[in-house]
C-alpha cells in the first residue's frame, strides 16, 4: 500500500531494511540458542556437546505433568482473553463513542495492572481471593489474568478506534440498524485488527505470568510458568525450551500459510 | 418522527454507558478494593504514619534502586522505540512477503516466555558463551566482554522483551498516516529527509508516544529478566519489592515503593497524554 | 453470524461448565463474600479451598527434593499411619506466602521445609505454631538445633568448592586464598544472599571461628566489596552449579549439596573442603492454623527417624540432623556427612538468634553492597 508512495530515495530505504533485518536477527538470536537446547541430551539446560536426543519433546507428550500444565495455561489463557477483550472493546467503544473527558480519566485508571509490580498483586489477590474462595481455582486465575490483558486490549483497540469516523454509527443507526447491530455489523468489522492485535497482548500476559499464579494457585491449577518456576531452583527443566521451539515453528507455519494463502488469492 | 429518533439515540447512549462503566465496576470490585488494601499498608505498617515514606528521603539503598530502575527504564525505552520506529518504517515500504516475515519473526519472539529467553541470553552473552566465543575466534578481542550480569546483559534482554511491544503499536500507528502526504511534500520541491522530517514524524508522534507509555511502564515494573541478567549486581524495584514481601516481611516499605512507583506513572502518562489530545485535535 | 453467535454461546457455556465442575465456586457463598470483603474478620472467613480430612501438606523447595521426600518420608508414613496422607508439594514456603496465608486465615500448607533462624523469625511475629513437644521428640535432635516453633530436619553447609582443573596452580584451603585474587586468578562465586556469606568473609579478614558472632557487619560488607570485581553472584542453587558447569568461576562458596551433586556430575576436578565451612540447621515450621492441626507434628516426629535420615542423606546429600545416625552412615561416606563429629569440629556452627535478629535489615545492606 505504502510502498508505491515512496519509491524515489533508494538508498534510504535500504538502510532502513538492512537495520529491519538486523533488529530482526537480534530478535531471532536467543531463538537460535532455544532450539539447540531442547536438543540436550542433559537434564539441565546446556548446549548438545557429543550427540543429541528429543528426549525432551517426548516429555513434552508422556509426562503427565507437563501435558496438564500446557492445557491448564490454555484453559486459563483463553479464558483470560475473553474477558479482556470483551470487556476491553467495550470500554474502548463506549470511551470513543461517549467522547467524555471522564472516559479519558478512566483509561488512564485501566493502566494501573500494568504499573503495580506483580508481587504486590500476589500478596494482594491473594488476601482477597481467600475470602472469596478463589485461591487455586481456574475462575480465580483467569479473573486475574483478565485484568491483566485488559489494559493492552484497551490501548490497541482505542488506537484503532482513533481511525474510525464516528459518524459511521450514527449512519448505521438512520439506515434503521438497532444499537447493537450498529455495533455488530459496522462499528467492531472496522476494528477487527486491533481486537485481534489486544487479544494477542492480552494471552501472551496470561501464558507468561509467574508471579502471581505462584501466590494463588498451589495443586488444582499449574500453568506452565509455574510449573518452570518449581524446577527452577533445582535444574531448569529443557523441556521448555522443546515447548518454545515447538510455538515457534507453530507461529511459522500460520505465518507460512496465511503468506501462500494471500499470494494464491492475489494470483 | 423526532420522539422515535429521540429515544432511539436515548437507547444507544444508554447501551455506551453501560459499555464503558461495566468494566469499570468489574476493575473497581476485582481490582482496586484488593491492590488498594496493600497499598495503604504503606501508611499502617509497621506503625500508622509515614515513616515508610521518610525512608525515600533516608535509605541510600532505596535511593539506589529507583535511580537504577529510572535509568534503565529510559535507556531500554528509547532504545525499543529507535529500532521499533526504523522496523515499523521498513515494514511500511518493504513488499506484502518481507512484511510477512519480518511480522512473523516479531510474533515468534514473543512465545518464548521470559524465563527460558533470560537463560538462552546468559547462554550466550556469558564469558565462555556463544558472543565472546566468536569475538575471540575471529581475533577481534583477546579478553572476553563482560556482557551480562551487569546493566548491559539487563538492557540487552529488557530491549529485546519491548522490541515487539514497541513495533506493532508503532506499526499499526505509522500504517494510519495518509500516504499521499509524502509524496506531495516532495513534489512541493522537499527533499526526502525533510519530508520525512517535516511531514511524517510530527504525524506519528501521537503513535510514538503511545508505544513509548507501553514500553516505559512495562520496564519500569520489569522483575524476571534483570532478576536473572543483572547477577545481583543490578537490581531494579520490582526485584527489591519483592525480596521485602517474600522475604524480609517489610511490606510497609514494599508497599510504599508500590505507591510511589504507581503513582509516579500515572503522573508522567497524564502528562504524556496531553500531547496525545492535542495531535488527535489537529488531525480532526 | 447467528451460527457464529451460536458457537460463541456454546463455547462460553462449555468454559462456564469446566469451571464448575468439581469446583469449589458456590455462588452465594461468592456473591455473599463480595459484599464483606475487605470488612469481615479473619475468623468468620471461609474455609480454605484444601482442608480434606486427613492430608497432610508438607512444602519444599521442588526439584529432586520431591520425589526424595515423598520415598523417604511421605510414602512410608501413608503406610504406617491408615487415614493419613502426607504429600509433598515443591511450591517454595517463602515467608511471604506463609504470611500471607496466615494473615487471610486461609492456610493450606502443614509442614514447611525453612532452617532453625527462620523458625525464630516467623516465630516471633505470630505466624507459627509452637512446637508439640509430647509428640515430637527432643531428644532426636540437638539443642542447637530446634527452637521454640521449629525442629531440626536436616543439616546443609556453606562450603569452599573450586575446580582444580580451571585453577590450574595450587588448590585453595581455606577463606583467606579465596580472597587472595593474585596468587588463586579467576572468577569466584558467593550468594546473593548474607547466609554463609558474611561469615567466609570475617573468617577471610582474619576472624578466627570462634569469634564470628555476632557480626561485625560494616567489617564483613567491606571484605565483599573487595572481592566484588572478581565475583559473579548466584541466586538458585542451579545457577551455582551452572557457573561450574561452564567453567565461568574457579571457585565459589557453595551449599555443600551442589558441590556433591557437580562432583558426580562434572568429575573429580570439582572439589569442596568442609574446612571453615557454615553449617546450617534446616527446620521443619508449621504455619499458623495449618488445616491437619497436630498431624503435623505426627508427620515431624516420623521424619525425627535416624535411618530416614541416612536414607536422605544418600540420596540429595542432606546431612542427618539426628545425633544417633551419624554411626549408620557408611564409613565410605563419612567425610561427606557435614554433621559427622569430626566435620562439625572444622566448621562455623550458625548462632540463630543473630539471623532471626538481623536477616531482614543486613540483607537489604548486603543487596545494596554489592550492587553499588
Amino acid at each position: 500500500m505504502a510502498a508505491p508512495a515512496t519509491p524515489s530515495a533508494p538508498s534510504g530505504l535500504s538502510l532502513n531494511r538492512i537495520i529491519a533485518w538486523l533488529a530482526a536477527a537480534f530478535l531471532l538470536l536467543p531463538i537460535l540458542v532455544v532450539i539447540p537446547i531442547s536438543l540436550t541430551p542433559e537434564r539441565y539446560l546446556s548446549l548438545p556437546k557429543t550427540s543429541i536426543s528429543f528426549r525432551h519433546y517426548g516429555s513434552l507428550v508422556t509426562d503427565g505433568r507437563w501435558s496438564k500444565s500446557i492445557l491448564d495455561s490454555l484453559v486459563v489463557g483463553i479464558g483470560a482473553t475473553v474477558l479482556a477483550t470483551v470487556l476491553g472493546v467495550a470500554f474502548a467503544v463506549g470511551a470513543w463513542r461517549l467522547g467524555a473527558p471522564l472516559a479519558r480519566r478512566l483509561r488512564l485508571l485501566l493502566l494501573a495492572p500494568i504499573i503495580v509490580p506483580p508481587i504486590v498483586h500476589a500478596v494482594a489477590f491473594y488476601r482477597a481471593w481467600a475470602a472469596l474462595g478463589l485461591l487455586d481455582t481456574y475462575l480465580g486465575l483467569i479473573l486475574i489474568h483478565a485484568m491483566k490483558g485488559l489494559p493492552f486490549v484497551v490501548l490497541t483497540v482505542a488506537g484503532a478506534l482513533a481511525n474510525v469516523d464516528p459518524r459511521l454509527e450514527q449512519a448505521a443507526r438512520s439506515l434503521g440498524a438497532t444499537p447493537r447491530q450498529a455495533m455488530g455489523w459496522v462499528v467492531l468489522p472496522q476494528i477487527r485488527a486491533g481486537i485481534v492485535a489486544g487479544a494477542a497482548f492480552a494471552f501472551i500476559t496470561s501464558w507468561d505470568e509467574t508471579i502471581v499464579a505462584l501466590f494463588v494457585t498451589s495443586r488444582a491449577v499449574t500453568t506452565l510458568p509455574r510449573r518452570i518456576w518449581e524446577g527452577l531452583a533445582d535444574n531448569i527443566d529443557p523441556a521448555i525450551a522443546a515447548l518454545g521451539t515447538v510455538m515457534i515453528v507453530l507461529t511459522f507455519a500460520v505465518v507460512a500459510i496465511s503468506t501462500l494463502r494471500s499470494a494464491s488469492a492475489k494470483a | 418522527m423526532s420522539t422515535a429518533a429521540a429515544t432511539s439515540t436515548g437507547g444507544s447512549e444508554r447501551l455506551y454507558w453501560l459499555m464503558l462503566l461495566a468494566p469499570c465496576v468489574f476493575l473497581a470490585v476485582f481490582y482496586l478494593v484488593p491492590v488498594l488494601n496493600v497499598l495503604v499498608l504503606s501508611f499502617t505498617v509497621p506503625k500508622p504514619g509515614l515513616a515508610n515514606y521518610a525512608e525515600l528521603a533516608s535509605n541510600g539503598a532505596v535511593q539506589r534502586v529507583l535511580w537504577t530502575t529510572l535509568r534503565i527504564g529510559a535507556i531500554t525505552t528509547v532504545l525499543a522505540l529507535g529500532i521499533g520506529y526504523v522496523v515499523a518504517y521498513a515494514l511500511l515500504q518493504c513488499g506484502p512477503r518481507e512484511r510477512q516475515i519480518l511480522l512473523g519473526i516479531v510474533v515468534a519472539s514473543f512465545w518464548i516466555s521470559a524465563l527460558i529467553r533470560a537463560f538462552a541470553w546468559v547462554a550466550l552473552l556469558q564469558s565462555k558463551g556463544l558472543v565472546n566465543s566468536i569475538l575471540i575466534s575471529t581475533g577481534m578481542i583477546d579478553t572476553p566482554l563482560s556482557l551480562v550480569r551487569n546493566e548491559l546483559g539487563v538492557i540487552i534482554g529488557m530491549t529485546h522483551y519491548m522490541l515487539p511491544y514497541a513495533i506493532l503499536p508503532l506499526y499499526t500507528s505509522l500504517r494510519g498516516i495518509d500516504d499521499r502526504l509524502v509524496p506531495a511534500a516532495r513534489a512541493l520541491g522537499a527533499t526526502p529527509g525533510q519530508a520525512f522530517r517535516w511531514v511524517f514524524l510530527p504525524l506519528s508522534l501521537p503513535g510514538l508516544i503511545g508505544a513509548g507509555v507501553i514500553v516505559m511502564i512495562f520496564s519500569l515494573g520489569f522483575y524476571i529478566t534483570p532478576a536473572i541478567l543483572g547477577g545481583g549486581r543490578t537490581i531494579m524495584v520490582a526485584e527489591f519489592i519483592s525480596v521485602q514481601i517474600s522475604e524480609t516481611l517489610r511490606w510497609g516499605l514494599a508497599a510504599m515503593l508500590a505507591t510511589v512507583l504507581l503513582a509516579a506513572v500515572l503522573l508522567l502518562v497524564m502528562w504524556l497524554s496531553r500531547f496525545m489530545d492535542v495531535e488527535q485535535a489537529l488531525r480532526k | 453470524m447467528t451460527r457464529e453467535h451460536q458457537q460463541f454461546r456454546d463455547d462460553c457455556l462449555a468454559i462456564l461448565r469446566r469451571e464448575t465442575e468439581g469446583k469449589r465456586v458456590h455462588r452465594r457463598r461468592f456473591l455473599q463474600a463480595l459484599a464483606m470483603l475487605g470488612a469481615i474478620p479473619a475468623s468468620l472467613r471461609l474455609t480454605p479451598a484444601h482442608a480434606q480430612t486427613g492430608e497432610i501438606v508438607v512444602v519444599n523447595w521442588g526439584g529432586d527434593a520431591v520425589p526424595a521426600y515423598d520415598a523417604i518420608w511421605a510414602q512410608p508414613f501413608n503406610a504406617a499411619n491408615p487415614g493419613g496422607k502426607a504429600l509433598i508439594n515443591g511450591s517454595g514456603p517463602s515467608s511471604g506466602k506463609i504470611k500471607a496465608m496466615v494473615e487471610s486465615g486461609a492456610v493450606t500448607w502443614d509442614v514447611c521445609d525453612r532452617t532453625v533462624p527462620a523458625s525464630i523469625e516467623l516465630g516471633r511475629q505470630n505466624l507459627l505454631e509452637k512446637v508439640d513437644w509430647s509428640i515430637v521428640s527432643q531428644d532426636k535432635v540437638r539443642a542447637a538445633h530446634r527452637s521454640d516453633w521449629g525442629v531440626g530436619a536436616y543439616l546443609y553447609s556453606f562450603v569452599l568448592t573450586y575446580d582444580t582443573k580451571a585453577l590450574k596452580g595450587p588448590a585453595p584451603t581455606n577463606w583467606i586464598d579465596f580472597w587472595n585474587v593474585k596468587d588463586f586468578p579467576g572468577k569466584r562465586t558467593l550468594r546473593n544472599n548474607i547466609e554463609g556469606m558474611l561469615e567466609a568473609a570475617l573468617l577471610a579478614d582474619g576472624v578466627s571461628r570462634d569469634k564470628i558472632y555476632p557480626i561485625d557487619v560494616d567489617r564483613a560488607l567491606a571484605k565483599i566489596k573487595e572481592i566484588k570485581p572478581h565475583t559473579i553472584f548466584w541466586t538458585t542453587g542451579a545457577e551455582s552449579q551452572q557457573l561450574f558447569r561452564n567453567q565461568e568461576v574457579v571457585m565459589g562458596n557453595l551449599w555443600h549439596t551442589r558441590s556433591m551433586l557437580l562432583a558426580k556430575e562434572v568429575g573429580d576436578n570439582i572439589r569442596f573442603t568442609f574446612e571453615d565451612g557454615i553449617l546450617f540447621p534446616g527446620a521443619w515450621i508449621v504455619p499458623k492454623g495449618n488445616p491437619a492441626k497436630a498431624g503435623a507434628w505426627k508427620f515431624i516426629a516420623s521424619a525425627q527417624d535416624p535411618k530416614s535420615q541416612v536414607e536422605l542423606f544418600k540420596r540429595v546429600g542432606n546431612g542427618p540432623v539426628n545425633p544417633a545416625a551419624a554411626a549408620m552412615v557408611p564409613p565410605e561416606m563419612k567425610a561427606l556427612d557435614c554433621g559427622s563429629p569430626e566435620n562439625f569440629a572444622r566448621q562455623v556452627a550458625v548462632d540463630n538468634e543473630w539471623y532471626a535478629q538481623h536477616y531482614a535489615t543486613i540483607l537489604a545492606r548486603y543487596m545494596d553492597a554489592i550492587a553499588s
